[in-house]
């Protein structure tokens, strides 16, 4: 049993790179892909999954994530810009400006992940409309 | 503890059991009995864990969205309800699942 279950992670681990982008694969096995993605916060990877997936809860649910994950950063930000107002010029305003364009930059890139998904989730309720 | 006793023999003739009773099984229905038990019960097992997989990735995104602060249940509902304006089918699971968290408080 133990060679067996070992056998079958291999051919897991030997399919999942070539195999998994083309498609191939059963929905449930790309579930199980997205979901690891997600939990891993591989955002980018689940969005790739997802694509064959087609259960449109999964990607509500990386949805949330994202707004989740934007929202703590957004906070972020608003604070960082109000401790960046009163900080006084020199090395600590520098690092703060620095942190305030990472932050940026993160919203950015999440706000950008969030547009995917909810394509992805358009496209399966026009394919749902049409069928 | 008890020591377990494996053997070869033992095996052998169960395996060899085992395919003659598979030949039998397939000569007499014409189907393939094991590959299709175990194509079963594989899938029901990547369903359960599956399941179970998605059930924990809600109940993450709610921790996850209760935030450090512990926020009370009923602003956590306020909360998911803004957030999934347009996302109406997780909606419903995760005000259930709130409602539930609610109750278990009251309790």
């Amino acid at each position: 049993m133990l060679g067996l279950s070992l056998l079958v992670r291999l051919g897991r681990r030997v399919l999942a790179g070539p195999v998994a982008g083309s498609g191939l694969l059963p929905a449930s096995c790309y579930r199980h892909l997205a979901l690891a993605a997600m939990e891993g916060e591989d955002f980018p990877g689940a969005l790739d999954y997802l694509q064959w997936v087609k259960d449109p809860l999964l990607a509500q649910l990386l949805v949330l994530r994202l707004r989740l994950l934007a929202d703590r950063h957004g906070r972020r930000r608003q604070v960082l810009s109000g401790l960046l107002q009163e900080a006084p010029a020199g090395g600590t305003r520098e690092k703060g400006r620095a942190l305030l364009l990472a932050e940026e930059r993160a919203l950015k890139l999440l706000r950008a992940y969030e547009a995917r998904a909810l394509g992805l989730l358009s496209k399966e309720a026009n394919l749902a409309g049409a069928g | 503890m008890a020591s377990k006793k494996f053997s070869v023999n033992g095996a052998a003739v169960g395996g060899l059991a085992g395919g003659v009773a598979e030949v039998a099984i397939q000569e007499i229905t014409g189907h393939h009995i094991t590959s299709g038990i175990l194509e079963v019960l594989g899938a029901a097992a990547g369903l359960c864990r599956l399941d179970r997989r998605l059930a924990a990735a809600l109940q993450d995104t709610l921790d996850e969205a209760r935030g450090e602060d512990r926020e009370d249940y009923r602003q956590l509902k306020e909360r998911i309800r803004e957030l999934t304006r347009d996302l109406p089918e997780l909606r419903e699971i995760l005000d259930n699942l709130v409602d539930a968290g609610l109750q278990a408080q009251k309790a």
